[in-house]
This record gives structure tokens, sequence and C-alpha cells, in this order.
């Protein structure tokens, strides 16, 4: 009886795929840049601090797996801090050299590959060389563009020391957490490294970056039992100054105002109610809760809620000589809180009202604008960015004298408020 | 002609597009931004106007001889040394832009992806894969590209989209970057980069119908352009002309700084694999056009008993420059300044000398007949 073999065309792609599967098994198995997890130490925050002889510090603070957090806590070793092991801060003359440095005390290998935040010094932040510590990290590949950074007033070791979130635990939750509030008070700008980088890059333009404040009086409460912290409640003046702001309780740390750099120095740092009138100028302005002195009963306030109604509209004359600076806002709003008896859904007290803090915002711009320009030769706000359209190459781009355009620029800035809503009640609540 | 299979226009349309789109995963970015600064973005079209004239110059050849190619053109036109010299020349040209590729592809996926392999780890299946893509041939070359075009246009569209919060509308200006002539010198320099008027030269008559060779290259030269165009310029809405020129690896840094809050980022993984996907293709085309041209030359009836050797070369010839600034040179200052004479410019000869002969020709029969 006659049995038929199969044909050898049969076996050939039947070869060729257990050939095929066995090359990928092999090659998927490992490779030369497996990394087991257990064996890396991710560094979260990162802190660069000036050191002397041209030296940096670099406090780093490492991630701790749930685990093994559990277990200190149960050791009690962890307090109120954010999750993660104790900030280790080492010296060295560059960024790369203390990462390896740091692998001299840390027993896994440093990876920056979860790096949430970069935190700079104060006096790091002013110093001529603070871009040539920068560099090494543009060119690193585990460190992304998207790290939000941070400049501090201080050390960033004690910024890292002095963090006691109220809620938040885990630093890369934290960081979320604290730059999306900050969207939303406007008392701090949202910048990622990328967009601190390219603004210090890019000509006629500066960059900006969130301050860090820590509040001594708080600190000081939350290291001793006795009343030495209760000075806060004899202050008369408010403040939106980073770690100045009168408050008692809560994190140390306070994340507000913005520190404003030029020629990729700071030169100097915003409070919180100018940070609002830099990102209102800048069109970064979300809905945002601002107070305002009643203009009809002295001594009373008036709350509202604002946000653009479109771009902020600016026009730069580089033909005039000073340039002239010609800002036009329009935002508009909810009225969300009146102390007073004025009742504003009568037309003719909302149009005074709005009126009233157009001109007050108008004003508070407009002197921002002045003291940046002309102190400081610094354009945080982006306008002189708009007028990269005004040259017809980059070689006239170049030849503009930009700080000395600045330092005699002439401003005029003009605010239009729209109050839409006022609320869920009319007039105002009247007692017997 | 060497044995090969008949192609289909999408198949081949597929292939030379996905040759050309390979460049934007590499330097060529980087390259016009540093040549056009803030117009950049016009760079491309400027070359493509330049390889339009050039297909509407030298195309019609094809229709005129359906069944042949560049080559047999060639022949007939130089003779069989003229042929050959030219041969030669493009051979040349493409093994150096070959191996140029080869090796700006492993040295980027060592500096971005697996910093601590070896070369030789990345190397030597990469060079595996391409000798067993350039080993099927044309039909799986046109096929393969096909397949995945549509993947790999998605691919750099969301990547485009994904990083739409960065973008700065003031960053693409001045209007002219490094001024116009730069511009128009710059659109000169890049055609080398429009390899498809090259390879429809050669493969176009594989077509059914010659007639379709001349709608894929105005379509191909057209779609490439805006790909092109639409990549520089978003990459120059989010670095700033200033910032572009020191980002050599451009898509990769765009795939890294996706960021839409905490659940949308860490994704460059994703467009890892188009990466790799084109860069096969790129070279494994190369490779395989260099053995179906040494073949030819050699009269010999297949491409395949090549195909390795060329390989061996291609392996050989990309380990030549010590480091990657040194392969960057080459390619910025010599490959991309040259490439144009390559890439269209002998196959414009070529094929209007056939036209011009063939008038001559035609004119002479045309007065023979009439007297």
């Amino acid at each position: 009886m006659h049995t038929e073999t199969p044909p050898k065309r049969v076996w050939r792609p039947l070869l060729s795929l257990l050939l095929i599967v066995s090359l990928t098994m092999a090659a998927c198995t490992g490779c030369y840049d497996r990394i087991e997890l257990e064996g890396m130490a991710f560094v979260v925050s990162l802190g660069i601090d000036k050191a002397p002889e041209n030296m940096i510090d670099v406090t780093a603070r490492i991630a701790v797996p749930s685990a093994q957090e559990a277990g200190r806590e149960e050791g009690g070793e962890s307090g109120s801090q954010v999750s993660g092991a104790e900030a280790i801060t080492v010296r060295a003359h560059t960024i790369p050299g203390a990462l390896n440095f740091l692998n001299t005390t840390v027993e896994r290998r440093i990876s920056l590959l979860h790096l949430a935040n970069l935190v700079v010094g104060e006096e790091m932040a002013k110093d001529e060389q603070f871009i040539e510590f920068l560099r090494p990290l543009t060119r690193y590949r585990e460190f992304r563009r998207t790290v939000h950074v941070f400049v501090t007033r201080g050390t960033a070791r004690e910024t890292f020391d002095q963090n006691k979130p109220v809620l938040e635990k885990s630093v890369s939750r934290f960081n979320e957490s604290v730059t999306n509030v900050g969207k939303h008070t406007g008392l701090t700008p949202y910048v990622i490294f990328h967009e601190f980088i390219t603004s210090m890059e890019a000509p006629n333009q500066d960059a900006i970056l969130p301050t860090v404040g820590i509040n001594d009086k708080v600190k000081k409460k939350n290291n001793s039992d006795d009343s030495e912290g209760e000075s806060w409640a004899e202050e008369t003046e408010l403040s939106s100054v980073p770690g100045e702001v009168v408050r008692q309780g809560g994190n140390p740390l306070e994340f507000v105002g913005t520190g404003v750099f030029r020629d990729a120095k700071l030169v100097t740092m915003l409070d919180g109610i100018e940070t609002r009138m830099l990102l209102t100028l800048r069109g970064e302005l979300l809905r945002t809760q601002m107070d305002f002195p009643d203009p009809l009963q002295k001594g009373a306030y008036v709350s509202v809620e604002l946000k653009h109604a479109r771009s902020p509209h600016i026009e730069v004359d580089l033909s005039q000589k000073p340039v002239r600076v010609h800002v036009n806002e329009s935002l508009e709003g909810d009225l969300i809180g009146v102390q007073s008896h004025v009742n504003y859904t009568e037309l003719k007290h909302l149009h005074q009202l709005e009126q009233k803090i157009g001109a007050r915002l108008s004003r508070n711009q407009k002197e921002l604008i002045e003291r940046m320009f002309h102190e400081y030769q610094a354009d945080p706000f982006h306008i002189f960015k708009q007028t990269r359209s005004q040259f017809a190459t980059a070689a006239d781009l170049q030849r503009f004298p930009f700080r000395k355009s600045l330092k005699t620029a002439k401003v005029d800035v003009k605010v239009t408020i729209n109050i839409r809503r006022t609320g869920v009640q009319t007039a105002p609540i009247i007692a017997k | 002609m060497l044995k090969t299979g008949y192609l289909g226009r999408r198949e081949l349309f597929a292939l030379v597009f996905a040759v050309l789109l390979a460049n934007v995963f590499l330097t060529l970015p980087q390259q016009m931004v540093m040549h056009g600064g803030a117009a950049a973005w016009m760079i491309p079209f400027v070359s493509a106007m330049i390889c339009m004239i050039v297909w509407a110059v030298c195309a019609p050849a094809l229709v005129m001889h359906p069944g042949e190619n560049m080559l047999s053109l060639a022949e007939r036109c130089l003779g069989r040394i003229g042929a050959g010299i030219a041969v030669l020349m493009i051979c040349l040209f493409l093994m150096a832009e070959a191996a140029s590729t080869f090796r700006l592809f492993t040295e980027m996926v060592i500096t971005t992806v697996l910093p601590r392999s070896p070369i030789s780890f990345i190397a030597i299946p990469f060079l595996l894969s391409v000798l067993y893509y350039a080993y099927t041939g044309i039909e799986g070359l046109t096929r393969v590209s096909s397949l995945f075009l549509l993947l790999f246009l998605f691919g750099l569209v969301s990547l485009l989209a994904l990083n739409s919060n960065w973008m700065n509308v003031e960053y693409l200006f001045p209007f002219w970057g490094t001024g116009p002539l730069r511009v128009i010198s710059g659109g000169w320099q890049f055609s080398g980069a429009f390899l498809n008027v090259l390879l429809l030269a050669v493969f176009g008559s594989l077509l059914r119908n010659p007639a379709d060779a001349v709608r894929i290259g105005y379509w191909s030269t057209g779609a490439t352009a805006v790909v092109y165009a639409v990549m520089v310029l978003s990459f120059t809405l989010i670095f700033p002309p200033e910032a572009s020129m020191r980002a050599p690896f451009p898509l990769y840094q765009l795939g890294r700084l996706i960021y839409i809050g905490q659940f949308i980022q860490r994704l460059e993984a994703a467009f890892v694999f188009i990466w790799v996907a084109l860069a096969l293709i790129k070279v494994g085309t190369l490779v395989f056009v260099i053995s179906y041209l040494i073949a030819w030359f050699c009269r010999m009836p297949v491409y395949r008993p090549v195909v390795f050797s060329v390989g061996t070369i291609l392996y050989a010839l990309a380990f030549v420059p010590e480091s990657w600034p040194e392969v960057n040179m080459w390619n910025t200052n010599i490959l991309m300044k040259v490439g144009w004479t390559v890439a269209w410019f002998i196959p414009m000869a070529i094929l209007w000398m056939a036209r011009w002969k063939d008038g001559k020709g035609e004119d002479r029969d045309a007065h023979r007949n009439a007297s």
C-alpha cells in the first residue's frame, strides 16, 4: 500500500516558524539593558543648591516602595513627611557626578526615570553659572523635559526637610496636586523644564519659575510646643510673599509667587497677587477668585471669579522711540461674595463695580510691567515674544536691542471687566 | 531586465513614501531648521517643486517606453560603459546613504533607548532583518510598506496631536527664518532626500500600467513634502528654532514631551516601533536597490546572491566613522549636499536624453517617410 508523505513545501514554513519563534524567545528573554526593578532607586525629587568652590549640593528624595514604607511606619521612622526615604544631599561638580556619589550611600542604582520635580535653591538660581549646572540635564537620557521646576526661597535642602504635606503622601501625587491647585488659584505659575529652558534659549523673552517659600512661623510652631508661633495673630497686613502668608498650621512650605529670570539668572520674585497679574498678561489665567475693595462701601470687600473672555490683545510698536506697548484685556466672571449691603444686581452698581475692578487691574498690571521692564529689563510676560512676527529674518531679530528697549518702553494697559452672573442670590441679606 | 514580479500602484506608492518618511525620524528636521530657521517648513515645498519639475521632464520617457526602465534606457543612450558609470555612481551614493542611515539609527537607539547595549547587539539583528527584507525583494518590501503605511501616518499625527499643548505660534516667526535665499538653497540641497524619483525611474516599469508611475511620482513627492513640512512646522512650534537646532532626535524628543496630565504621559515607547519599522524599510530598500543595480550591471539573472555581499560591505562601511558626531557630520556636510545629483539629476539626465534621442529618431523617421 502506498502512503503519501507530505510534500516538502509544508515543512519549510513550519521550520521557518519554529526558527522565528526560537529566535524571538531567545531575544526577548533579556538584553544588556535589563535592570530589575528591585535594583533601582528612583529619585522623585531633586534639589540643587550652590556650594563653595564652584560646586553644587544635590539633594535627592528617593521613592520607597509601599511595602517597605509600611514597615518603616510600623517602626516609627516616618512622620508626616511625604513618602520616600529621607532626603540625601551630596556635594559634586555636576549633577551626574552627584548622582554617582549618591550611590556611595544608596544601595540601589540611582535613576531619574521617575523624577517629578526639580527644586532650585535661591542662591543657586541667582548665580551666573546656574545654566552651566542645568546643561547636563538636557543631555541626560533619563531626565525628562516634563519635570516640574521650582525655585525656593532659601535652600532646596531645607525645602525638602520642611515639606510636610497636609494630605498627599506620594511625591508624584503631591507634585500633580500642587500644580493643579496653582492653576486654579493663580497664585503660582505652572512651568515644566521644557518651557523654562526654551524661554531662556529663545530671544526676546524671559523665563519664570514657581516659587516655594518656607513659612518660618509655621515651621517654629511645628517644631516647638510653646506659643512662639502664635505671633501670627498680631499680623495686621496680609501678604502673599512666598514664606510670609499669614496663617497658622499646615505645611511649612508655601507654593505661592513667581521667580523671574533674566539671562538665565534669577533677578526677582513676585508675590502671589503679582503672579496673578503676570498670568493674566500671559493669557494663562484660569477661572480665579479675587477680592477687591467694595467701591460703594468703604472697608467692605467683594469677591469675584474672573477668567479671560478672550486672549489678551498686545500691540508693540517697535517703530516708536521709546517702544510703545498697548495691552488690551477682556476678563469676564461671576460675583461670588459681597460683604456690603449694596445690591449689585442693579446695573448701575454692577457697572460701577466693573469699572473700578478694571481700573484697579489696569493700574496694577501697568505698574508691574513697568517695574519688570524698567528696573530689571526682563520680560516674563512674553510681550516681546509676540514681536517676532515684526522681523523678516532671524538676523533682524538678533539685531534688535531687546534689553535696551525694555528700559525705556512706554506701557499702556486697559482691562475691561464683564460680570456676567451674580451668584444664587440677588439682593444682599439685610438684618432686622 | 532582472526577474522580478509585477507591482501594484498602491504598493509602490507605499514603498517610496515610507522610504522618504523614514528621514523625519532621523536628523533631517534638525538639519532643515539649521538651514532655514523658523522658515524651515518651507524647505520641503521648495524641494518638492524642484522634484516635480524634474519628474515632469523625465517621467514621459517611462511612458514612451513601456516595460523599460532607467537602466535599459541608459544603456541605449550612453552605451554599456556610460550606463555602467552612472550605475556605479548611484550605487556608491546609495551605499553611503544606507551605511549612514544604518549607523545613525543604531547610534540613536543606543543614545535614547538602550544605552548600555553594545552596538553590535543592536546592529547585527538590525542587519539580519535588513538582509531578510532585501532578500524578499521589491514585492516583499512594497507589501510591508503598504501594510504599515497607515499605521506610520497615524503614529506621526498622534505624536503631533499629543504635543499640541506645548505649541507656540510665535516660534514660526521671523517668517523668512534665516532668509529667503537660504530657504531656496536649502530646498535645492534637501531635494536629495527625495529618492522617489530614482526609485520610480528604476522600478516604475514593474507596474502593469507605466502611466501609474507618473502619478505615483507626483503624489509621493507632494505627500512627502506635506509630511516633512508638517513635522518641521510642529517641531519648531514646540522647540523654538534656536532650540530645534540643538535637538538631533526631534521625534524622540517630541515623544518624551507628551504630558496630557497624570494619565497620558511617558508614551515614547509606543513610537519606537514606528521608528524601527521605517528605518528597516528604508535601509532594506536601499540594500535591495544596490543589489539590483549591481546584478543588472553584471548581467546576472537574479539579484539575491548579491544581497549578502552588499550587507557585509554596508556593515563594514557603517563602522568607518568613529563616533556619532562624525557620522552626523558626514551625513550633513557631504551626503545631504551631494544627494540631489543621484536622487534626481542622474535619472533626469538619462531619461531626458532618452526622450531627446527618441525625438531625434522620430524626426528622422518622419523625414525619411516624407521623402
